[in-house]
């Protein structure tokens, strides 16, 4: 059995007849148990990649392992094992956030207790206690982020995508969700998380960087400092990245 | 750069309405599915329309019994039958088809809707006439289309004109033993029938769509709920909407409007849920092939405004051209029109309205499987 959590082969996945490749040949592999963030710039195949790996898009080429399951084949059988929260909230406006963690407990086919139990925990790690029975409609963005995560991880998933979680989020939720990633990871989670915003990479046990569909470079961010020269994150971005990232 | 006042603080400003205006236009053309249908929904409705309303009530099916001996001249041996004489003139009217047949089996015929009447000129019918100038025809007549019933007794009535002969009196019967039917008696079950497919429709269709537009659906697609499952939660949902519209049509049409339904009212209750329920079905598979709110609306009324003319709800479906005749037949509002029909005005039951409640419950299926074969939860762009 792989060592991998995630293991993709030439992963490729081109729109319009082959007029946009939006992921040009990814060979990713993600351990058990470490926290992997996937950083580049918007459009540079992030959240294709994230879609491929959850089995809800189907790649134009190249293989997929998850959790030894081969995408998307088995995909039916992975959704008990995988949690995700997507880039966008994705969560239901006209139900409160409880009944939005409750609905998807029952979809993972969790008992009542259960969800009692792993709901009221979720709501007590994200605070979201005071807003328990507000419909989601009428929460702050940063509100909808957490419930969008508490909904991934109702199940106790193994492995859990987080596609751009801290986007629109404030700097003091960005480090709690940062805490939080790391005490699941602690867990025995394994996580991949996308993201645009460079300085919280470094967080990652390992970063792998995004450029026109294809990873160009891949390590732990203390490896990749040293090895660029380079005092963060975004500086190793803009170095590898060169003028063209603002045209992506 | 300054920017001068009046250019900041225009009251209105042409340019801005032009600016709007062609962003508007751009968004349109950027949808191809909508310009598609801005362009094929009015040649397609105009061309539908046209067809239908186009053809008259013509060569209405009747059967007739010319039972008239006449009266022979006992001085010139000839033989007058006025019978047979208002019979060549209704052959001659092409707004009656007719047939010889007799009275009794026509009043089958017309209690099982194959015929619009049955026609009895009876034995005596000339010397009645002849000697008291006062003779009786009888007409058998399904009167739950009033166009129809119009075009037999206009027939007829040119008839006695060709012939010049007054005096003939119509001794009328409807069918079903129903009585006389109002205009608005006639009409509510089209009305009924045309009201549930495009609410039913409607709402099933944004209900359908509203996952994509929360960008739910991908969240709901890992998780472990197959296509049939989510079909069918969804249905089960909204049939307790169509179970509440059935009502509030029924009800209304009832108690408000004072509608006739001489069947049985949990028959009619459940032919409006199952009819609502195909629809929902058919609303799944038509939001399927929809990206957005505006083209699941356009894909209800692709399937709504076509169904009012091809389901014989303005003109009776045998005056269709053939090839359209076949079009309404698979029309899913032409059965629901029959079953209503023939429950409210014709008193008919399970028995005589078998046909219609197979189809609408073959099509349920149909549609049903259709939106699972065209459902995934897996995406390919």
């Amino acid at each position: 059995m792989s060592e991998y959590v995630i293991e993709t082969k030439e992963l490729v996945k081109h729109y319009n007849k082959g007029a946009v490749k939006a992921v040009n040949g990814i060979d990713l592999r993600v351990r058990k148990g470490e926290i992997y963030a996937f950083i580049g710039a918007n459009g540079s195949g992030k959240s294709t990649t994230i879609d491929m790996i959850s089995g809800t898009l189907r790649p134009t080429s190249g293989e997929i392992y998850v959790l030894g399951l081969k995408l998307p084949k088995d995909r039916r059988r992975l959704s008990n094992r995988i949690g995700i929260a997507p880039q966008e909230y994705a969560v239901y406006l006209d139900l409160t956030v409880w009944e939005n963690i409750s609905f998807f407990g029952r979809l993972y086919g969790l008992s009542r207790k259960e969800i009692r139990e792993q709901g009221e925990k979720l709501i007590s790690i994200l605070k979201l206690e005071e807003k328990r029975d507000v419909v989601a409609e009428f929460l702050s963005g940063g509100m909808k982020r957490r419930l969008s995560i508490a909904i991934a991880l109702i199940h106790q998933p193994e492995l859990i995508l987080f596609d751009e979680a801290t986007v629109g989020v404030d700097p003091i939720l960005r480090a709690y969700f940062w805490d939080f990633f790391k005490s699941l990871r602690d867990d025995g989670k394994t996580i991949l998380v996308t993201s645009h915003v460079m300085d919280e990479a470094e967080k990652a046990d390992r970063i792998g960087l995004m450029r026109h569909g294809k990873l160009i470079e891949e390590g732990s961010p203390s490896e990749l400092l040293s090895k660029y020269n380079v005092r963060n994150v975004e500086e190793l971005f803009l170095l590898l990245s060169g003028d063209e990232n603002i045209n992506e | 750069m300054r920017i001068s006042m009046s250019r900041r603080y225009k009251r209105f400003s042409a340019s801005r309405v032009f600016a709007l205006s062609t962003r508007v236009l751009k968004q349109f053309t950027r949808d191809r599915r909508t310009l598609g249908m801005i362009i094929i929904f009015p040649i397609m409705f105009m061309l539908v329309f046209g067809v239908v309303l186009s053809g008259e009530v013509k060569h209405v099916p009747i059967r007739i019994e010319v039972a008239d001996t006449g009266v022979t001249n006992p001085f010139t041996n000839e033989t007058v039958n006025i019978g047979e004489d208002i019979l060549d003139s209704l052959v001659a009217n092409d707004r009656v088809e007719v047939e010889l047949a007799s009275y009794s089996e026509s009043i089958d015929m017309v209690e099982a809707a194959e015929i619009e009447a049955a026609v009895l000129i009876p034995e005596n019918f000339t010397q009645d006439l002849t000697s008291t100038g006062n003779a009786t025809i009888k007409v058998y007549y399904d009167g739950t289309k009033p166009q129809l019933k119009a075009s037999v007794f206009t027939a007829l009535t040119e008839a006695f004109k060709d012939l010049s002969k007054g005096g003939i009196d119509f001794e009328e019967i409807q069918a079903f033993g129903v009585g006389e039917l109002s205009g608005f008696d006639v009409g509510i079950p089209a009305v009924m029938g045309y009201i549930l497919t495009f609410l039913i429709l409607l709402l099933s269709v944004l209900t359908a769509i509203r996952e994509d537009v929360n960008h739910t659906k991908t969240r709901l697609y890992t998780t472990p709920i197959t296509p049939v499952e989510r079909i069918l939660g969804y249905v089960i949902a909204l049939s307790l909407f169509a179970m509440v519209e059935t009502t509030i049509v029924i009800a209304i049409a009832i108690y408000v409007f004072g509608a006739t339904v001489h069947g049985n009212i949990y028959l009619l209750f459940g032919a409006g849920l199952l009819y609502g329920i195909s629809h929902i079905f058919l609303a799944f598979l038509l939001s399927n092939f929809a990206k957005n709110e505006l083209q699941s609306v356009q894909m209800a009324i692709l399937i709504a405004i076509p169904s009012l003319a091809l389901s014989g709800m303005l003109i009776p479906i045998f005056t269709f051209p053939e090839y359209l005749k076949w079009v309404a037949a698979f029309v899913p509002l032409t059965y629901g029109i029959r079953t209503f029909e023939g429950i409210m005005l014709r008193g008919w039951g399970l028995a005589e309205l078998w046909f219609e409640f197979t189809v609408i419950s073959v099509l349920t299926v149909v549609f049903f499987v259709l939106a699972l074969l065209s459902s995934s939860d897996i995406s390919s762009d």
